[in-house]
């Protein structure tokens, strides 16, 4: 069983934010959401470098044990989804989470934060595959469509990888292999865990 | 003498409040216990809703060549 996994490999990443266009197009993200974006981490200092963050689908995904509702779930594939339909937008699951990846969409009254969106790493949510409510609610289902996340096949210099954990690891090690480890695969071991 | 009466209309009317709390916190029990059930229901639908799922096509092995550049 394949098990999904992103890796950005900032030795590669050039702060284009052609992931977080290519995703908010994609998905048809409301205002003030960014599932995906890129952070600066070294802010003009030697080592200096620029990373795409979103949900990384972690293993023992922390949102997932803090939700007070459940309304998380894992696909048989490893990808973290949740059902907005029982998401209260409490906000638990953005503290929990390492990379910041729970949004929401509204700031009302009385602290309403409106339902959690998150990366769905393009496999929709617990609609049905393709359905208008699918794409209203979590966007387009790409994995269903036997394809892969916008975000990595967009990424122009494919610092942004994603896909099978195997085959994202292997295509790591080859460029470690031909260029040296450089800044490592950032949030691997938040995400995955040693063993992944 | 006067009073007696009134007190002992003041000692109902605690009476009938203290059996209306009990009884509409019986009533939010029951409620709280529909919506723990209805909960469990809709999350038993998800977690069995798993969609189509990854496949590796031609379109996902041409992505995979074209990031191992």
């Amino acid at each position: 069983m394949a098990r999904m996994k992103f890796l950005c490999d900032a030795e590669r990443c050039i702060h284009c934010s052609g992931c977080v266009t290519a995703c908010k197009n994609e998905h048809e993200v409301p205002w003030g959401i960014n599932r995906r974006r890129v952070v600066t981490i070294n802010d003009g200092k030697p080592g200096q470098r620029s990373l795409s963050v979103a949900c990384m689908h972690c293993s023992d995904a922390p949102c997932m044990a803090v939700c007070p509702v459940d309304c998380f779930y894992q696909t048989n594939d490893g990808i973290v989804l949740h059902n907005k339909d029982l998401c209260i937008g409490c906000g638990y699951c953005f503290y929990a989470c390492p990379f910041g990846a729970p949004q929401y969409p509204s700031t009302g009254n009385f602290g309403g934060r409106g339902k959690m969106d998150k990366c769905t790493f393009c496999a929709g949510g617990p609609e049905e595959d393709h359905s208008k409510a699918e794409l209203e609610k979590y966007g387009r289902n790409r994995i269903a469509e036997g394809k892969l996340p916008l975000c990595a096949e967009m990424c122009a210099t494919k610092a942004l990888l994603a896909g099978d954990g195997d085959m994202v690891s292997t295509i790591y090690r080859e460029r470690v292999m031909a260029r040296g480890f450089g800044s490592g695969a950032a949030g691997w071991g938040h995400a995955y865990g040693k063993k992944g | 003498m006067t009073e007696r009466p009134e007190k002992s209309k003041s000692v109902l009317d605690r009476r009938a409040f203290l059996r209306g709390v009990g009884l509409s916190a019986g009533a939010a029990g029951a409620a709280a216990m529909a919506v723990g059930s209805s909960n469990a229901d809709a999350k038993a639908g998800t977690e069995s809703r798993q969609g189509a799922g990854y496949r590796e096509t031609e379109h996902v092995r041409r992505a995979y060549e074209a990031a191992g550049f």
